[in-house]
Parts: C-alpha cells; sequence; structure tokens
C-alpha cells in the first residue's frame, strides 16, 4: 500500500554521519518507542505540535493581540501557551516576528519530498544519498514507501534509520528499495527495553533475525547507543552481540556514544528531560572494553569509534 | 611539518625574521633620477632599475639552494618614490605601532627620508599627481567607489615564464636587439629601456654567482651545494635553464626583478606544474634529481615566496590586511587536449604546502570533471592541514566565460592562471588590470534609500531620487537603484581612466613588458596597451547583503506588508534602535541568500548581471574591456565600516558578508550544499574577473578516510555546478581564541583570510574577531 502524504519535522541537507557519502536525511514524525535518552523528542508525538520556544521571545506582547482566549494561560514576561488547546494557533504563529511560536511538523507530498531530496542530487555521486530517519519511518511505513519507490526509480542511494518496531508484513516489502539498514538495538532483555523505551523487544528481535536471514543482511549495520547506565552493561553488549552473530555472523555493528546535544531540546518540548544530566561519554579504555567484549563473541565486522 | 633540516632551518629562519622598512631601493632611484634630469621618465625608470640591479645589497643563506631577494633582509618594506611616498612620510613614526603589518624603522633612515628622498619627490611621483589632479573627484566617490592602485604599480599579472626559462636573459636580449634593428621611431626608446633592464638583469644574476662562490670559499661544509647555486646563477646569465633546479631559480630571478622594478604585488607564477614539466622530466629521464631532491628544491622556492611582503599605507594594509603579495600558483587544469594536466609535479607542490603551510604560495588548484580522484583527495588531505590551501578553481565555471565574455582564444583560457588571490587571467599575455576598483552597490542603495544621502553623515553624496518612502512601488525602487549605479558607474569608469593615463606616464615597465606578449613585438610598453588582451576588472560588493536587503524590501515591504516603509526608513536612521520587532520581523520572516531559496538568490544574480552590462559598454584605457568580479579580500570589515545599518538588519559599520559570493555569515542555515546551490545562481558572466567562496570547516571532517571521502563529494558537487571558486578555512574555534589570548605560541598558525592565507596572529584583531565569528559548518 501506498501513501502520497506524510509528516516529516526536519529535514538536514550535509548529513554525514548518516550513511556513506554527503546525505541529505529526512526525519519522519512520530515514534512508536519513547527511550528516556530520545535525541529527537520533537519526532515523539505523530501529530503536529505547536511550541514556544522562550529565547527566542523579543516580549513584544504581538501574541496578545492576536490569541483567542483559550490559547493563552497568562503572561508572566513571556506568555503562557495552552497548547492543548483545538483551537488554530497558525495566526499566532504568523504574528509572532521571533520565531517564539513555531508549529513542529509539516505534512509533505511525496513529489515535494523527492524534490527537496533532489536538491542535492549533484553531491550525491556515488556513495551519498538520502536517509530516512525519525521518529520512527517504520510509522508512516505506506508513505516511506512511496518515496523509496521515487528514490529507487530515480537512483537516488537510500538509507533507513529505524528501531524495527513495526510489524514484518509491513517490513518486507520496503527491503529491496532499501541500500542500508541501520537498525537501533538498545537492550536485549525485554523487561528493560520496556522499562527505558516503553516496548517490549520481541517484535524488534524477530525483524532483525529475519533480515539478518535475509538476502538483505548485508545491507544491515545493528547500531547500540551507550547511554551509560543503561545499555553500556557488559553483559547487554554481549547479549547483543551474541544474538546478531547467530543470525548472521558476518553482521556490522557500531557503538554510538553517549553526546550531550539533546538535552536543550528538551527545555523547547515541554518535555521532562528524566535521564541524569551529569552523564558523560564513554572513555577510550571504557569503549575498548566493548569492543573486546563484541570480538569475543565473534563478531569481526565491528565499526569502532574513530 | 617537514623532516628536512634544510628546510626547518630556513623556515625557522624566515619566522623569526623583523621586519624593517627599507630605503636602500628609494636612494638608488632618487640618485638616477637626481643624476639624469634630461632623461624621459621610460629611460629613467630603465636606469633606475638597472642602476638597482647592479648596486643593492644581496645576500644569501648558506642554507639556500634557491637565492635571491630584492632586500639583504627578507621580508623589509620596500619604499619605492615613482610611485608614491607622501604617504610614508605621514606614517614614518607610526608605522612601527599601527595595528596592521607593522615595519621597524631606523632613526638614520628616517632622517634620510625626511631630507633627502621626500623633498625630492614632491609633486614629482605617480600618487601626487593623482591627487593634484584627480584628489577632488577621486574624494567625491570613495565612500561607494574605492579606486586601487593610486599609490603603487599594478602588478596583478601573469608573466610568460615559459618563454622566459626557453630564451632566457640572453634569447631575450636577442630578441629586442632584433626589433630595435628595424623599428619604428616612437618604439625605438621602448626597446632601448628593454636592453637596459635586461643588461641590469644578467649582472644581477653575476653578482649572486660572485656572492655564491666567496660564502662558499669560507664554508667548506656547504661548499658542493653552494658551487650548485653559484654555477646555476651563472648560467642563467648567459644561457637559458636546463635543469629543473635552474628552472626554479631563473623563476625566482623573474619574479624578484618584477618586485625590484614595481614593487606591486601580486606577481603570480601561474601554472608552474605545467611549465616546469619538461624540466623535470628530462632530469628525471638523465638521472640528474629524484623526486626528493625535486620536493626540497621546491620547499626552498616557496620559502622565497614568503621572503617579499609589500608594504602598503595604513589605511590599505587595513583592507589587505597581512602581505597578500600574491604568489599565486595553480595547478592542474585542463590542458588543450581537454584531459586534465595534473602531474607529478602537481603532488609535489601540494606536498610542500602540506609539509610547510606557509602563507605563500598562494596555492591554486584547477578542478573539472577529468581531475583524477588520486589528486582530487591529495588536494583535501592537504586542505585538512589548515592553511586554508590549496583554493579551488572550477575550469568548467571559467573556460567558456573567458572565451564567450571576453573573446579570448581558447587556447589561452584553457591555459588561465589566477594572480593575486583569485583573479582570473590568461598567462604571459595580459594586462588584466583586475583590481581596478571596488563598488560598494550596499552604498549605492543605501543612497537610494535616503535621497542620497549618507545614513552615517548626513552628507549628500548620491543624486536625490527620494527615499524609501517615495517609491509607490517595489518596481520604481528598482528604477531609482538603477539610476543611483549609472551614476556612479560613470564617475569609476572615469576615475579609472585618470590612473591609467598617470600609470602610462609615471611607471612604464620595459622589464615586465619584455615578459609580456606581444609587446615586444608592438614595440609597446604593457601599461600602453602592448599586451595580447587588455582587460580592466571592477569588483562588485556585496552581492549577499545586496539580495538579504532587497529580499527583506521587497517581500517584507511591498508584498507582505509586515513592515511600512516608513518603518523601514525609521530603523535604518536609527541603527535598528527604535522597533525591536522591524529587526525581529527581518531576521526571522524573510528567507536570505546563501540557503538555496531561488527568488532571493535571484535578486543578486539580477543586480550582478546589471552591474556587469554596465561596465561592458564602456572601453578601458587601453581599449579592452571592463569585466566583473565578486571577491573582497579583506574590504568587507572597511568597506562595512562605511555603510549605515542596512534593510537585511546589519547594523552600521559592522561588515558585510566576507568573500564576495558567500552568504552573510550566521544566516547560511542548511549548510555548504545549500550555499553552492545558491552561489550557482550567480551567473559565472559576473565573475569573468573572480569570484570568491569562503567556507569553513572543522578539522574532524579531514581525520578519516569517510570524511576525505565526503569533502571530495562536496568539490565534485562543486564542479558539477560550475561554481567558479571555493576555499576553506579548517581550524578550531578554540585555537583561534587561545591565538588571540597567546599570540607569542601561535606564530606560525596561518587562516585563509579572503583569497589568501596570513598568519592570524599579525592581523588586526577586528578582522581576527571576524573571521572567528563566521559560521562554521560543523557536522551535528
Amino acid at each position: 500500500m501506498t501513501s502520497t502524504n506524510g509528516t516529516i519535522f526536519a529535514i538536514k541537507r550535509f548529513a554525514l554521519h548518516d550513511g556513506g557519502g554527503i546525505r541529505t536525511t529526512v526525519f519522519f514524525k512520530g515514534c512508536p518507542l519513547s527511550c528516556s535518552w530520545c535525541h529527537n523528542p520533537e519526532g515523539l508525538n505523530p501529530a503536529r505540535e505547536v511550541v514556544f520556544i522562550k529565547n527566542n521571545c523579543i516580549g513584544c506582547k504581538r501574541c496578545l493581540d492576536v490569541m483567542k482566549a483559550d490559547q493563552i494561560a497568562g503572561f508572566d514576561g513571556h506568555p503562557k501557551f495552552n497548547f492543548t488547546s483545538s483551537v488554530d494557533f497558525t495566526l499566532l504563529i504568523q504574528n509572532c516576528p521571533a520565531n517564539a511560536i513555531v508549529k513542529i511538523g509539516e505534512v509533505i507530498t511525496s513529489s515535494k519530498l523527492l524534490e527537496t531530496i533532489k536538491s542535492d542530487q549533484v553531491f550525491y555521486q556515488e556513495k551519498g544519498g538520502v536517509t530516512f530517519s525519525g521518529g520512527e519511518p517504520l510509522m508512516q511505513v505506506d508513505f516511506l514507501e512511496t518515496v523509496l519507490r521515487q528514490c529507487h526509480s530515480e537512483g537516488i542511494n537510500t538509507a533507513i534509520e529505524t528501531s524495527l518496531y513495526a510489524p514484518l508484513k509491513k517490513i518486507i516489502p520496503i527491503l529491496d528499495l532499501l541500500d542500508t539498514i541501520y537498525i537501533d538495538l538498545k537492550l536485549f532483555n525485554s523487561n528493560e527495553h520496556l522499562f527505558h523505551t516503553g516496548a517490549p523487544n520481541e517484535t524488534i528481535l524477530e525483524n532483525i533475525a529475519y533480515i539478518l536471514s535475509s538476502p538483505h543482511k548485508d545491507k544491515v549495520i545493528i547500531r547500540t547507543p551507550l547511554i551509560p547506565g543503561i545499555t553500556t552493561s557488559g553483559q547487554n553488549i554481549r547479549a547483543i552481540a551474541n544474538f546478531i552473530y547467530e543470525c548472521y555472523p558476518g553482521v556490522k555493528y557500531e557503538l554510538l556514544n553517549y553526546n550531550y546535544l539533546a538535552e536543550a531540546k528538551y527545555e523547547n518540548m515541554e518535555t521532562d528531560f528524566t535521564l541524569d544530566r551529569s552523564l558523560e561519554p564513554l572513555c577510550e579504555s571504557e569503549l575498548k572494553k566493548l569492543y573486546e567484549t563484541i570480538e569475543q563473541e565473534g563478531i569481526a565486522n565491528l565499526i569502532k569509534v574513530h | 611539518m617537514t623532516d628536512n633540516k634544510r628546510i626547518s632551518r630556513l623556515k625557522h629562519k624566515l619566522e623569526s625574521n623583523r621586519r624593517y622598512l627599507s630605503i636602500e631601493q628609494a636612494v638608488i632611484i632618487t640618485d638616477t633620477y637626481r643624476e639624469n634630469p634630461d632623461l624621459s621618465i621610460p629611460k629613467k625608470r630603465a636606469l633606475a632599475l638597472k642602476n638597482t640591479l647592479e648596486n643593492i645589497r644581496i645576500a644569501i643563506d648558506e642554507d639556500e639552494l634557491i637565492v635571491g631577494n630584492r632586500t639583504a633582509n627578507p621580508r623589509d618594506g620596500v619604499v619605492f618614490p615613482e610611485s608614491g611616498c607622501s604617504w610614508v612620510l605621514k606614517e614614518l613614526d607610526t608605522i612601527d605601532s599601527r595595528a596592521q603589518d607593522q615595519f621597524l624603522v631606523r632613526e638614520e633612515d628616517k632622517e634620510t627620508f625626511r631630507k633627502f628622498i621626500s623633498p625630492f619627490w614632491n609633486n614629482r611621483s605617480m600618487e601626487d599627481f593623482i591627487y593634484s589632479n584627480f584628489g577632488d573627484s577621486l574624494k567625491e566617490i570613495e565612500k561607494t567607489v574605492k579606486i586601487n592602485q593610486k599609490d603603487h604599480a599594478q602588478g596583478h599579472i601573469c608573466p610568460n615564464v615559459k618563454k622566459w626559462l626557453e630564451l632566457g636573459v640572453p634569447g631575450l636580449y636577442d630578441e629586442a636587439r632584433m626589433h630595435l634593428q628595424d623599428c619604428e621611431e616612437e618604439q625605438r626608446e621602448f626597446y632601448e629601456c628593454t636592453l637596459l633592464v635586461l643588461e641590469g638583469a644578467r649582472n644581477f644574476m653575476l653578482r649572486y654567482s660572485d656572492l655564491t662562490e666567496k660564502t662558499a670559499a669560507t664554508n667548506p661544509e656547504k661548499y658542493s651545494n653552494l658551487s650548485v647555486v653559484k654555477n646555476n646563477c651563472e648560467n642563467l646569465a648567459v644561457r637559458p635553464a636546463l635543469t629543473f633546479h635552474e628552472a626554479l631559480q631563473s623563476v625566482w630571478f623573474l619574479f624578484v626583478i618584477l618586485h625590484l622594478e614595481s614593487n606591486a604585488s601580486s606577481f603570480s607564477p601561474g601554472r608552474m606544474d605545467q611549465y616546469l614539466w619538461p624540466y623535470y622530466q628530462n632530469d628525471l629521464a638523465h638521472g640528474i634529481i629524484d623526486s626528493n631532491e625535486a620536493l626540497e628544491l621546491i620547499e626552498c622556492l616557496f620559502l622565497k615566496f614568503n621572503q617579499i611582503v609589500y608594504m602598503r599605507n595604513e589605511h590599505s594594509a587595513k583592507y589587505f590586511a597581512g602581505f597578500p603579495i600574491g604568489f599565486n600558483v595553480a595547478l592542474g587544469g585542463r590542458n588543450n587536449l581537454n584531459e586534465d594536466g595534473a602531474n607529478e609535479l602537481s603532488y609535489l607542490f601540494l606536498q610542500a604546502q602540506e609539509d610547510l603551510g606557509l602563507p605563500q604560495p598562494n596555492l591554486s588548484v584547477r578542478l573539472n570533471k577529468a581531475t583524477s580522484p588520486e589528486f582530487l583527495k591529495k588536494a583535501a588531505v592537504v586542505v585538512g592541514k589548515g592553511s586554508g590551501m590549496p583554493q579551488f578553481f572550477n575550469d568548467e565555471a571559467i573556460i567558456e566565460p573567458l572565451i564567450k565574455e571576453l573573446d579570448i582564444e581558447q587556447d589561452d583560457a584553457c591555459d588561465y592562471a589566477i594572480v593575486g588571490c583569485v583573479e582570473l587571467t590568461t598567462q604571459g599575455n595580459n594586462l588584466g588590470w583586475s583590481d581596478a576598483a571596488m563598488f560598494n552597490i550596499n552604498k549605492v542603495l543605501e543612497l537610494t534609500l535616503n535621497n542620497g544621502k549618507c545614513l552615517l553623515t548626513g552628507q549628500q553624496l548620491g543624486l536625490d531620487l527620494g527615499n524609501l518612502t517615495d517609491y509607490s512601488s517595489y518596481h520604481d525602487l528598482e528604477e531609482a537603484l538603477k539610476m543611483q549605479i549609472d551614476y556612479f558607474m560613470e564617475k569609476m569608469i572615469g576615475s579609472c581612466e585618470s590612473i591609467e593615463m598617470a600609470h602610462q606616464q609615471f611607471l612604464p615597465s620595459a622589464f615586465l613588458s619584455s615578459v609580456i606578449d606581444d609587446c615586444l613585438a608592438n614595440g609597446k610598453d604593457v601599461t600602453k596597451g602592448g599586451a595580447k588582451y587588455n582587460l580592466s576588472g571592477i569588483q562588485l560588493i556585496q552581492i549577499a547583503n545586496l539580495a538579504d536587503s532587497l529580499g527583506a524590501i521587497k517581500k517584507l515591504v511591498y508584498e507582505q506588508q509586515l513592515i511600512s516603509a516608513q518603518e523601514m526608513l525609521e530603523e535604518l536612521k536609527s541603527d535598528f534602535t527604535g522597533n525591536p520587532i522591524v529587526a525581529a520581523i527581518i531576521k526571522n520572516k524573510c528567507e536570505k541568500y546563501g540557503n538555496d531559496v531561488a527568488w532571493v538568490d535571484q535578486i543578486g544574480a539580477q543586480w550582478a548581471l546589471y552591474f556587469k552590462k554596465g561596465l561592458e559598454r564602456r572601453q578601458n584605457y587601453r581599449q579592452g574591456k571592463y569585466h566583473p568580479g565578486m571577491y573582497t579580500v579583506s574590504a568587507h570589515v572597511p568597506m562595512g565600516e562605511n555603510l549605515g545599518a542596512s534593510p537585511d538588519g546589519r547594523k552600521a559599520r559592522e561588515p558585510l558578508a566576507d568573500g564576495g559570493l558567500s552568504p552573510v555569515y550566521g544566516r547560511d542555515k542548511q549548510g555548504p550544499t545549500a550555499v553552492l546551490m545558491s552561489v550557482a545562481r550567480i551567473p559565472n558572466c559576473c565573475t569573468t574577473n573572480g569570484g570568491l567562496l569562503n567556507l569553513k570547516f572543522l578539522p574532524d571532517l579531514f581525520k578519516t578516510d569517510k570524511g576525505l571521502d565526503q569533502f571530495c563529494a562536496l568539490l565534485r558537487g562543486f564542479v558539477d555546478l560550475k561554481v567558479c571558486h571555493m576555499q576553506f578555512n579548517v581550524v578550531n574555534k578554540e585555537t583561534l581564541l587561545e591565538a588571540q589570548k597567546y599570540p607569542d605560541k601561535f606564530h606560525s598558525l596561518t587562516v585563509r583570510v579572503a583569497g589568501y592565507t596570513a598568519y592570524f596572529v599579525e592581523l588586526d584583531q577586528k578582522l581576527q574577531n571576524e573571521i572567528i565569528a563566521r559560521t562554521w559548518h560543523d557536522f551535528d
């Protein structure tokens, strides 16, 4: 099934970390998981949202002239908005000169999205292309399939960043259309997975097992984000490494070290950042230990942080 | 870093050298003029050069494999009275402490200068002639148009090095003598002058031969190297170069003599990997040299390129901070067969840059669709080392417009090189006069919005065509802007002609003419139009601010009426201190150049074309064409200082966008690919004199093979998009901040300013801050 409309929240050109070459990364809005460390909290909610960015506000109070009674809850130097209101915020957004009231997410047609992806086609050369990320692109798999088909016929290299938390029958039709598949596997223990991401991982593991035994297995790179104290235990990494090696001994595996970039985003999203703010990326010796663990499990295609 | 001990020693000596103001040549020139009052100016000039070549103090270093300099102490600032030294008199006591490019001055030199040199040249120099005859008209437009070359020779030229190497001094001498035998009467003097200076050139080489011989005699452990150097100098005095080593020595002599004749910036060697290739190949075939020895020689030459600095007056030093002497070397590029010409020498030149990381030469790589992946990657590796070089030129964007717009023959166009920073030229046959003037179109817009009055001073500078509130439509504003542009262009062209006339009269250059085709054949000095091509380049400053300003007016004032004309004008007058909402709307509610938004980029393209068409209608003083360039060097800072608040939200006196084609810093939000898409919308016919795009990257990108591949993909995209030029600053912001704090520790840190590389710690603090503030293309 295909769909011509989707909701995305960002397009990043000149993306260098989401695959080979120069890429354009498209961020799909909406995610079935809710990881406590999520880097893109603005991608969690599948619906479009309106947010207030306090740092942008210049205190001009223009919003007070056009607001509706149920949109604003008060004024304390800055306006306090009631974004749960069902009223349209378009006028407020237009009238805020400072872009302090902004919409997150836009509905886009596949042809418009393709046009944007093609803006940088001249830079893709052999290795570059488009990466679909999110949120979870598989949450809009019909739209994704439409766009992938168009990219495919244009000869644009495609990659996806996914948790694979989706029904397998929805995933199978797009595998042929993908050149690289980055799969985020955070925790091997399903209970822990449920606790930290809001969902159990059986579906994910089944899907991984399927793809790693399919003709598409060499397109796959399994990635584990290193969240200190949550995903970084030797036990977790060993279990993941063991599982994916059993599925396919030639599997590629990569650890992504922790970074702080997410925190500021939470302030804008009125979502609590529940993670400990004093967390630090893993040091070299800690990384080395985990690499050894992985290699002990037999994995040869280990992509190391440089 | 190099592990060659000789090169390390020479480099250390270069970097610990102290710069002095030198009046030695000024004394020789003044004596010559004083003793020969009846000779014509061309004869006096030629004789003064000959006397200089035969008498100026020379020095060599025992480690050198390439010798020669125009002052005995490297990096001295030469006082050159024929072009102008009234500024020296004014600045003699401050030049050792001025903000930019200081020189130490010996007390006895000050006295000689004040008593002997300065009085003699009063009303005799070109500068005095220009100021007393055209001073008022230059001043009238100075806030809008900066006319260059008022107190120094033009430079900015690629001599015919190939011919110089093939004929040598004796061959050129014979050619001039033959022409003299059956020339027209009005050509006679030109040939006589040429013979004089070539005699001087030969004697100059012989003096180095003698000095090297003497040094060798007292230096037994360096004897073998020095005797090679000695023989090279001696041979070059009597015959053309035969070996690679001789060829490099010969090239250096050529450039030293050109500097002695003109004291100008940007005599550029051009495509060295091409014209030196036969010498290198021959040496390899005969076992005379191997690639390591060739590399050492090239590095010796690179060090020499850093020994000549050009001393500018305080004002000019502000515009061209950090001694951009402009020894521009172009590597690779299409040859006549439409294949890329990169060869083994091209790699050695890149290697020399990687080893040394010095500000000179200004290393350029010519890219095209046929550039090999290996050469591209080597260039990328060198860029990643952080010296800002090589910079990249795009054959696919440059060759065709040279042919179509400037009537340059195809072979000459394919053989193009770069002079100075980014100025395009054919090699060996072209007086491009590429820095005739800079036209601040943003100032013209300011005057169009404000009754012709300067926003900073209230002075009436331009035509009073009304103000923003008087223009009932955007179209009306455009029509007024055109009139105002036309008004200033007319005045600018008049001034350019005056300057060229003065150069013909005061600075005929026989030696330069002997290495520019077809001066010898025409019997005509290069300043008089003896060259095969005679162009004048004028820079349009600065398209990013103009596009953003007009974009804001078009969309916000006329189309969406989010700001009234009255509000906009008031904010410009009050420097955005009135209503913060207006500034916020300009910042947030209007698209900006550099983000791949067609309509705003096209405003830039439209006005660049208008300017180009205005130039096209005129002919320069040598019956050649005027044509546009889009680069500022570092003038975006002082040109911004002349400008009031602008409708793009820029505050009064703040710098303009850097580079020439670059977006205003901080306004390009979509990354470098979007910047390139925007720049690609500016037609290449508007940058036949050169364009300049700055991009900045953090060093991390260059640390992995994947990163280098990604960088190469960007370069390939640049080629396919037909963008004319691109260069990179690759250095951490933190490093620059540290260097500001502890300049002593960062003495050798070089950064890309704009079209040239300079030592960071030698730059004015304002320019340093500006470099730090520019966007770094971070990734995630």
